[in-house]
């Protein structure tokens, strides 16, 4: 049952009702019955294998906080991560792995069906872990309650990895969900079907057809499919995320932002912490900052280190392919070279206050380029695909097919639909969005609504194709 | 949450309004008959159907499935250019499954999809030049046949084409004197806007028949080919669409091709493979190109080859000139009618023993092809 699908909207639209009318202490029940009937309507077998994870880190954190010696939290905090990086590392990069081993056509009970949204409660579990031997946290003992946080529907397939502690917290919050909470939520649900329907799959089209035979396009098709496809990724995962939260919003919980305006990101550090935000947190407080810590006494080399590897590690959560390990090697090498210049820099700037100016202008667009460059790698299903497409691009040849097979109509949509996207996230990065909403007159506000909604039947493309981050 | 729930209600209303109309239009109109039941009535009705959707093309879906379900000896593969074999002109059980495949990526997967039992004896194949063009953006490594998704197909027709009904509508591409089912069950069963408004649609045997060009040609020229070929030579001049230019042949379609006949052989099935034809001045503004479409010239020399390393037979009918065809011979630039298609069956027939075999006795008169069609037309309400 995708997001983007009618039967998602029936859903949720009964787990809502369903939810309202629940006791409140009953609610985990009803979260739990929920979440495992969404995940069952994509197997019943890997919905046994969420309810076994889960139950390992339920009882990992009771085992970590009841140890007696620091030893004893350590040695099972070790083995609970061991477990949940184990199932992790076995359903998702196992078909990788056999493909490396025995490429093209291998036996077919190598394959294994990949279980969905598996890298993002395995992280979530093993954060939790983590979280309960630091002491951050204390281990829940409300077995339903953590079942709940496990498999929580609108955050199962694609995030945001929600944590323990923000998010158990919530859930033991007794008390109605305020209105104003509901509506909202269905204000973000809209816009993430604005974002994925208007704009990531109409651009999808155009890109797909693109990256599927770049040899048969001039320079400025290839070009225009690298940005289309990094607009594309926007919107669609973002809007993915929009619906995620919308959902929860509805469920009475918060969940965590996961962009922040990525393209305006003044260097690659600030575009890592506006893109994904929680993945980028999590990799930053569970990968990034031990590593920091570990080789705090090399230097610049042990930050080179600890960057390296913790970008290569973002790659790789994708999927063990070498695009993947490709876009966060070079993701890690902008990294490196932005953190051992950045006090250089602004240097710099302090003693040219005119070029300053520029530099607000210039660093976005440098970055953006960087970042289209890296998601060549990211989208080509190969590196010999990658490396087509940016020849394509280098050898400035327009002698081949150019973009214009893309009809104006689709284009003029696209555009539309773009600014308006760009407008709302401004609005709702800066905090405004909700002031400038609730200061129209109601017929206004449900003129806005009725906009998107017919924005979205008009012009949306309802092939009910998958969300790109929905595979990793 | 009754609050929330009431004003969601209150939302939703007039967009549910909105869909009424179109809802009622694709309903009557057999826009959303789905992909099963047009292949059970393709299979049992006696009665000659005429179906053709406007808002969904399910008809890769229906091909494959039809083989599947009818077990033919003989079937014409291709595209739509290859729609005009009809069983009149085969003894044998025949099924036209053009429109299976949208390029040479997709031969072999028709061959896979297919058991022993389902599998025909022989197949005419016919192949577009554009499949051969290296430079055309259309070519599609996609697999065509996937099943639309029964009982929520007609969800997704109305979600993407409610606006474009409306958009129809207002244009005057059809009128609501379509939608009335008991009219139209005069002559033939239309199922579909594009049935009923255009006359034109799938036979049951899987063959297309272009009824309202048939009807019109018995006046003189017909208008809408003439502006489908200027419209096509807008396309040349621009070097757009199935026109894009290229000097040399596609080694991943030869190489696609020759993966299909590897696979035809193994499995006990004869191929009569044949270049599709153009309308003549169509051709010749191609040759007026010079160098443009190089490729064209390379086509036959080396699908010669490959044909005849696996025993097949294969015949060139590009030039449509040598089957002493004219442009009022084609529906537009690469869409021949029946005439030409019994032209090409006689010559392939002559050449390939297998065909020879399972051509009707006697074998159909040109004259006699649609007279049946335009009896059946005469009973037609709609203005043709």
């Amino acid at each position: 049952m995708l997001f983007n699908s009618f039967d998602f909207i029936l859903f949720l639209g009964a787990a809502t009702v369903a939810f309202h009318y629940t006791p409140y202490s009953w609610r985990k029940y009803h979260l739990i019955i929920f979440s495992y009937l969404y995940y069952f309507s994509w197997s019943a077998g890997h919905a046994l294998l969420l309810f076994g994870v889960s139950l390992t880190a339920y009882f990992t954190g009771l085992g970590v906080e009841r140890a007696a010696s620091e030893e004893g939290k350590k040695k099972s905090m070790a083995l609970g991560v061991l477990l949940l990086a184990g199932v992790l590392f076995v359903f998702k990069y196992f078909n990788d792995f056999a493909d490396f081993a025995a490429p093209g056509e291998g036996p077919v009970f190598y394959r294994i069906l990949i279980p969905v949204g598996i890298s993002y409660y395995t992280f979530r579990l093993i954060s939790y872990v983590v979280d309960v031997y630091w002491g951050k946290i204390t281990a829940e003992r409300d077995l339903a309650a953590f079942t709940a946080f496990a498999a929580f529907f609108p955050h199962i397939l694609s995030g945001p990895i929600h944590r323990a502690e923000t998010f158990l917290p919530q859930l033991k919050k007794a008390g109605p969900v305020p209105y104003l909470m509901l509506t909202s939520g269905m204000r973000l649900i809209l816009f993430g079907f604005f974002k994925k329907l208007v704009i990531a799959d109409r651009l999808g089209i155009f890109v797909d057809t693109i990256y599927a035979s770049p040899g048969n396009y001039n320079s400025l098709a290839i070009l225009l499919a690298a940005y289309g496809f990094m607009i594309q990724l926007y919107a669609d995962f973002s809007g993915l995320t929009d619906i995620a939260r919308g959902s929860t919003r509805l469920l009475g919980f918060e969940s965590p932002k996961n962009f922040d305006l990525p393209f305006y990101a003044p260097n690659i550090q600030q575009y890592w912490r506006r893109w994904h935000m929680s993945l980028t947190q999590w990799l930053g407080d569970y990968v990034f900052m031990p590593l920091r810590m570990k080789f705090r006494n090399f230097g610049n080399t042990g930050l080179v280190l600890a960057i390296l590897i913790n970008m290569t590690a973002i790659g790789l959560w994708h999927g063990a392919r070498t695009t993947y390990l490709a876009f966060g090697l070079l993701h890690g090498i902008y990294m490196i070279g932005s953190a051992l210049t950045l006090k250089r820099r602004d240097q710099f700037y302090k003693a040219h206050p005119l070029l300053a100016r520029g530099r607000t202008l210039w660093g976005p667009l440098i970055t953006f380029h960087l970042v289209i460059l890296a998601s060549i790698f990211f989208r080509a299903e190969s590196l010999s695909g990658a490396w087509e497409m940016i020849s394509g691009i280098a050898a400035l040849d327009l002698s081949k097919a150019g973009p214009m097979f893309f009809a104006k109509r689709e284009i003029l949509i696209l555009a539309v639909g773009g600014v308006i996207m760009e407008i709302v996230h401004y609005l709702e990065s800066k905090g405004r969005i909700r002031g400038a909403y609730y200061s129209q007159a109601p017929w206004m506000r449900w003129a806005v609504l009725y906009g998107f909604t017919f924005f979205i039947l008009g012009f949306g493309e309802f092939n009910s194709h998958n969300f790109i981050y929905f595979e990793f | 949450m009754k609050k929330l729930i009431m004003k969601t209600f209150l939302f939703a209303a007039p967009v549910g309004l909105i869909f009424i109309f179109p809802l009622y239009v694709l309903s009557a109109s057999g826009e959303f008959m789905t992909a099963g039941r047009i292949i059970a009535m393709q299979s049992a009705d006696k009665e000659p159907n005429l179906i053709l959707q406007a808002y969904s093309d399910p008809w890769s879906y229906i091909k494959m499935a039809g083989i599947k379900q009818r077990r033919p000896e003989l079937i014409a593969l291709g595209t739509s250019r290859t729609m005009q074999f009809r069983q009149a002109f085969f003894k044998v059980p025949f099924y036209n499954a053009a429109k299976a495949i949208d390029s040479t990526a997709h031969l072999v997967t028709v061959l896979e999809s297919l058991n022993e039992k389902e599998i025909p004896r022989i197949i005419i194949l016919g192949l577009d030049p554009n499949f051969f063009n290296p430079n055309w953006v259309w070519y599609s490594s996609n697999t065509p046949h996937a099943e639309p998704k029964s009982g929520r197909e007609w969800l997704k027709i109305l979600s993407q084409k409610w606006l474009q009904v409306y958009s129809d509508f207002i244009n005057r591409k059809f009128r609501l004197k379509h939608l009335n089912p008991k009219r139209n069950d005069q002559g033939f069963h239309r199922t579909g806007l594009g049935a009923r408004v255009h006359n034109r649609g799938f036979l049951n045997d899987g063959s297309f028949l272009y009824l309202r060009h048939i009807v019109k040609r018995e006046a003189g020229p017909v208008p809408e080919a003439q502006r489908e070929r200027n419209r096509a030579l807008e396309d040349i001049r621009e070097k757009d669409d199935l026109y894009v230019p290229a000097s040399r042949l596609s080694e991943t379609s030869l190489r696609e091709l020759e993966a299909f006949l590897i696979l035809a052989k193994r499995r006990g099935v004869h191929v009569a493979g044949y270049l599709t034809p153009m309308a003549p001045s169509m051709l010749e503004a191609l040759e007026a190109e010079g160098p443009n479409y190089e490729y064209l010239r390379k086509i036959t020399p080396a699908l010669q080859k490959l044909f005849q390393k696996y025993g097949y037979v294969y015949e060139d009918f590009l030039d449509s000139r040598k089957l002493g065809a004219t442009d009022a011979h084609f529906v537009d630039d690469v869409h021949e009618t029946g005439e030409i298609t019994l032209r090409i069956l006689k010559r392939l027939a002559a050449a390939d023993a297998h065909i020879g075999t399972s051509v009707a006795a006697p074998f159909p008169e040109e004259s006699e092809m649609n007279r049946k069609y335009l009896e059946a037309a005469k009973q037609r309400v709609f203005t043709l």
